[in-house]
This record gives structure tokens, sequence and C-alpha cells, in this order.
């Protein structure tokens, strides 16, 4: 092997990417998740209209709780 | 033109020398003249008669390793060496060797610098210009092909042996136009009395002429037999001190090592033509002069030391010497070097050995001090336009020097210091090692990343098709469907989901919580997804809520990674309106899938060696061209 450390840094990618894919790891894990845990911005209505679907806009109303 | 493969077969006549009786052979059909070995004098033959046409001096000693008699080979055709010329000109001299093909056929072998020119003789109709006033650089046609006047000069036959194709008469003169062809053939036009011949071949090495019957070199073959030159020692006419000749016959000039002078060495009389400052006989050069090494299977020995310098910089360049193979330069500066070589019929400033060459550097160059013994005439101060083209490890540089209406080429490639180091060092020394990048110095980044290309493109592919192997496998499946009832519950109270089983190894779980909420309404859920069996949890949360601004925030979904197989339920506490009196959320639970960040982390990790490599390498090379004046990496 003429090059054992990019072999070995090669092999460990492809061992990393195999188990992580059949363990279901991930080194960066929901992050959304974790925010939401302490976050109460859901009682608020955001002035800006923002929808997964539509590519947003403006909303004029006033927050509402 | 016939050929033959054999040496030509001897046509021997053997006549008394008209001066002194001894006898004078001519063994070739093709000699018209033939030097007495006894006394020189030049017999020609007329008819069945010999005639006296005067004496040229002897030759000259010289460690050339052919000799009369010699055999050869040259592109498949046979040769014997059957005479020989010594011309000299203003800054030097050269050998002419005449070579019997056989069938009449005549080929003359230049031997100069320690390369050689075959040649023959050929009828053109050559431009009405050209004579002797012609200069170096100039083009003309020959066979409608551009051919470059390489060299102009005029040489004087000094000494002549054996036998010969036409009459030398002592200090019989000529001028030689040598030229280039477009494939990098040989020409030369010669001019004398008025006549002009052109003669046509090409340039060779030693090894190409498959040389046989050679002569004993002294001082490199054991059995060779010490001539008188080399038992007595040459005197410096200044000094009276002694001069030893490493190169003799091929150098044209040595210092006094002693005084300082500059000798002429191209004849045996050693005549001053020069002086070095004293200052340049302190110098020390880091090689030897001298010094025997064994460099890339070759022995070689050091006789020439030059210190130059240009506006920027000084470097070193040491003449090497090995009778067969000729000269070589090693040059040196800032620890780097390189073994650089004369390259005969070289044209072209962007092209050698196949590979493309860029402008790095165009100065005019000094040289400042000279130690030991030269090729050509060796003056203190002399100038010479230097250009240099590279493409790593090579080095292209052409040498215009001021009055010499020659332009040279040569070729040159990086050597590792230690390689010269192990060569020529004395024992126990060690060399400096290199400092800062070298015009020729091969990257060692673009090196190490050549190495590792082919490992890592198979390992991109090879990874690329895991992971598309599992984009099969890993698909996101639909696990159960639970749901939950807000009842406008006390705070602190839990929602609690019926179980549902999750299975297989380990894997993603994702859960999508979907609410029915009333407009401008939210319900925050915040709890964990439970292990029924080992009551391991796994936070989770889902802001649900229904606004005009954000219609998608009745539904929010969670990916956890790697959850184990077993039962699950979810235990959630609520964070509704205070108006809210109830709603109904729908818990899908899905499983398998990849996480994209694997393979890219990955990717990532393949790609850092590469990556850090190619900025080391454009690094190295900003660097390297930082030292040119052409640098393709300035923005001026």
């Amino acid at each position: 092997m003429k090059h054992p450390f990019y072999s070995s840094i090669s092999l460990l990618a492809c061992a990393y990417l195999v188990t992580a894919n059949m363990r279901g790891w991930t080194m960066f894990p929901d992050t959304a998740n974790r925010r939401a845990l302490t976050s109460t911005a859901y009682r608020y209505r955001p002035s800006v209209f923002t929808s997964g679907s539509s590519s947003g806009g403006w909303s004029f109303g006033g927050s509402h709780k | 033109m016939e050929t033959s493969t054999t040496a030509p077969a001897p046509a021997s006549r053997r006549y008394e020398c008209p001066q002194c009786g001894a006898p004078v052979e001519f063994r070739s059909s093709i000699s018209i003249s033939s030097i007495c070995a006894h006394c020189r004098t030049v017999v020609v033959r007329r008819d069945f008669q010999v005639e006296n046409y005067g004496q040229v001096a002897e030759l000259p000693p010289d460690l050339s390793p052919l000799q009369i008699g010699t055999r050869g080979h040259w592109q498949g055709r046979a040769f014997t060496l059957i005479g020989r010329m010594r011309l000299h000109y203003g800054d030097g001299s050269w050998t002419e060797w005449c070579a019997d093909f056989g069938q009449g056929t005549t080929g003359w072998i230049a031997e100069v610098m320690g390369f050689f020119m075959v040649s023959f003789p050929h009828s053109v109709k050559l431009p009405p210009f050209v004579d002797d006033t012609s200069k170096a650089g100039q083009r003309i046609k020959i066979h409608q092909e551009d051919w470059l006047i390489t060299d102009v000069k005029e040489g004087r036959c000094i000494a002549a042996e054996g036998e010969l194709p036409m009459v030398p008469p002592p200090g019989w003169k000529r001028t030689s136009i040598d030229l280039n062809g477009p494939q990098g053939q040989f020409g030369s036009i010669e001019v004398s009395s008025g006549d002009v011949e052109f003669y046509q071949g090409e340039y060779a090495e030693f090894a190409d002429l498959n040389f046989t019957e050679l002569r004993k070199v002294p001082g490199w073959d054991k059995e060779a037999e010490i001539t008188r030159r080399q038992s007595d020692a040459l005197n410096c006419p200044r000094c009276a001190a002694s001069v030893h000749l490493r190169a003799e016959g091929q150098s044209m000039s040595a210092v006094c090592g002693s005084c300082a002078s500059i000798l002429d060495a191209s004849t045996p009389r050693l005549k001053e033509i020069g002086q070095v400052a004293q200052t340049t006989l302190r110098i020390q050069p880091l090689l030897e002069i001298g010094k025997r090494g064994v460099f890339k299977g070759d022995l070689w020995e050091i006789i020439g030391f030059m210190r130059r310098k240009d506006r920027w910089s000084s470097w070193d360049e040491y003449l090497l010497f090995n009778p067969w193979l000729g000269f070589r330069f090693l040059v040196t500066y800032k620890g780097h070097w390189s073994l650089v070589r004369i390259l005969p019929g070289h044209v072209t400033d962007s092209e050698w050995q196949g590979r493309s060459f860029k402008l790095f550097a165009r100065e005019e160059a000094i040289t400042s001090d000279v130690l030991g013994e030269f090729y050509w005439r060796v003056k203190n101060g002399e100038r010479a336009l230097l250009t240099d083209f590279i493409s790593p490890p090579y080095v292209l540089s052409k040498e215009e020097m001021d009055g010499l209406n020659e332009i040279t080429w040569s070729g040159g490639e990086y050597l590792p210091y230690t390689e010269v180091q192990a060569a020529f060092a004395k024992a126990g020394r060690t060399f400096p090692s290199p400092d800062g990048p070298y015009l020729n110095e091969p990257n060692p980044h673009r090196q190490r990343l050549s190495e590792i290309r082919t490992p890592a493109v198979f390992t991109v592919i090879a990874y690329i098709v895991i992971q598309i192997l599992f984009m099969g496998w890993g698909t996101v499946k639909e696990v159960s469907h639970v749901g939950a009832t807000y009842q406008g519950a006390t705070p602190g109270d839990a929602m609690v989901t019926e179980t549902f089983k999750l299975e297989g190894s380990s894997a993603p779980v994702h859960i999508t919580a979907t609410g029915l909420l009333p407009r401008d309404k939210y319900l925050g859920l915040k709890g964990s997804l439970v292990a029924a069996e080992s009551q391991q949890t796994y936070p989770v949360a889902f802001p649900l809520a229904n606004y005009t601004t954000a219609p998608d925030g009745s539904r929010q979904r969670v990916t956890l990674a790697s959850i184990p197989s077993g039962d699950y339920y979810l235990r959630v506490t609520p964070d509704a309106s205070s108006d809210l009196t109830q709603a109904n959320v729908t818990f899908t639970i899905e499983r398998g899938g990849l996480f994209w960040s694997n393979f890219w982390i990955g990717l990532g990790l393949i790609a850092l060696w590469p990556g850090w490599l190619i900025l080391r390498s454009i690094s190295f090379e900003k660097r390297r061209w930082m030292e040119s004046d052409f640098n393709p990496y300035s923005s001026d």
C-alpha cells in the first residue's frame, strides 16, 4: 500500500457510511426538534407570511396570543 | 544511397612516403590523401604515383575514445574511421572524423563538446546569399524547408592523421555554417576558397554510433597506456606552476590555480589569454575540482567551476566530464541542483522531450568567477543573455553570448541534492538542503496528489455506489398511526398515545403530528418517545399552530436517529391557547431512510487530503512564479 494514511482514511469513510446508514446514525440530530423543546414561539402569530409550499410574503396583522 | 551492414572491406594500397620513405597506406577506396605517420607529410595519390603536399602538425593529445580503425554502425550502416582533421577556430577547436561507409560513400563525424554530428555531402541548390558573412539566427530555404543558421565560424586545419577524401594543405581554412533543420537535422555549409558544399545529417550520442575497436582512454581505462603528455605536466607560462588538464583535447581553456591566469588549452602550448580575480582562487566550491563520482550510473569527473550572477541572484555551475559521454553541467542555487546538457539541434523554445515549456526568465548573466577547465574559452565577466523555459522537473535554456555568432540550447533536469551529495561529497560532509521553491523543482504537492489520484477516484466511485445501494435498502416506510385528543387539560397533564411497534435493526424514526386546530389557535406538545420496556425516552416537540400567516403550522415532523426496535408510545405535555377547548392530534410514525449528512461527512473526509494538497500545490506554484518576470499569477 503506497499511501497507508490516505488509504486508511478512505476505508474509514466508507466504513463510517456503511455503519451510519445501517444503524440510522447521524452526527447532526434534528436541531428544529431540539430548539422546539424550549421554544414558545408557536404562541405568537408570525407577522411574516410563512409556508413550506409557497414563496412567502408579508402579512400586516399584529401578534396574537 | 546504397546501404551496407558490415564494415567496409579494406582496399589497401601501400606507397613510400615521398618525404621520408616510410610506408604510407591507402586502405580505403575513397582516400585521396594519407598522412605519413612517420613524418606527417600529406601524401596525395595520383594514378600510381604519390605526391608530397607539405607537412601537417602532430595532433594534440586528447581523451577521445575514437581512433583510426574504430568501427561503428549508424542507422544500420557500417563504417570505419579512416582519418581525421583537427580544426581550430577563435574560441576552440573540434575534430572531424572521416568515415568510410563503403561503396564509395564518405561520411563525416564531427566530435565536439562530447557529442557527434554525422553528415554526408549533398548536392543542393543553396540560396545565393549564403556565404561566410551569414549570421546565426538567419533562416534559409533548402529543399523547400526552413533551416536555421545556428553557428558560423572559420576553422583552420591545425593537424590531421590517417586518410582523407581530399587534400588538406597545411593551414587550410574553411568557413563552417552550421544549420538546424525543421526536424532537428544537422546541416553544414562549408565555404572554402569560393567552393560551397552542403552536408546533411543528424546529431548523435556516443551510444547511437555503436562504436567498436575503441581506444583505451588514459586515466579512465585501466589498461590504457599513459601518453607522453599525461606523464609530463603542462606548465603555466606566467608562473610556471603545473597545470593538469583533465579533459585534454576537449578543453579550450583552463585557469591556473596558482596565478589565476586563464590559459588557452586548445593547443599543447598553453598561452595566457586572460586573468581571473585573485579572490576567485580563495573560493571553496562545494564540489571539489578533480573529484570523480558515479552519478546516474556513469562515472563523471568535475573539471570546472563557474559562478554566475544576474541582477537578482548568483548561482554556481560545475562542469562534469566523461570521455565517452562528453560534458554535463551541475547547476546549483540555494541548495537546489539540476543536471544540464547541451542540446545540439534543438530549435524550439516551447517543446522538449514531448513536453510543453513556459517562459520563466530572461536576464543577462555575468560570469563572475571561473576555476578549472572548460570546453570553450571562458572569460571573466563574460556576459550572456539567458532565457529559461520550464516544465518541472525540466528546464530548457537558451544562451546568446555577446560577440559569439551562436545560439546554445541546453536542457536540465532537477536532481535531489542527496544524489549529488552521494556522488561527490567528501566523506561525512552534508550539503545544505534546498531553500524555497526553484524554477524547475518538481511541485512536491502535485507529485503527492498524482500519487493518490487513482485511489481517490476509486474510493469516491465505491463510496457513491455504497450510498446508491443504501438508497434502495433504506427507504422510509410508514409504521403506524396513533391519535391523541386534547381536552382543555389542566397544566401539567400529559397526553399519552397507544403503543406501537418498531421492527428491524436500529433506524431513524420520523413522527409527524397533525392537529386540526381552529383559526389562530396553537397547541404546543412537548414530551418524549418512550420505549415501553426500558422506559428510555427520546425528547420530541411538536409546536402545532394554525395562523393565517403560517398555514403549515398545524403539521410538524420530528426525526429521531438510531431508534432500536421495540414497543413505543408518545407522552407529550400540551401547551395550548387558553380558549382552546379540544383538539384531535394524529401522529404518523415512519421508519427508515438515510441521513445525507453522513454521506457528505464521509465524502469530505475522502476529499480532505486531496483538497489540502491542491491548495498547497497552488501555493507552491505561486511562490515559484514569484521569482519570475513572467508570473501568470501576477495581476500586473
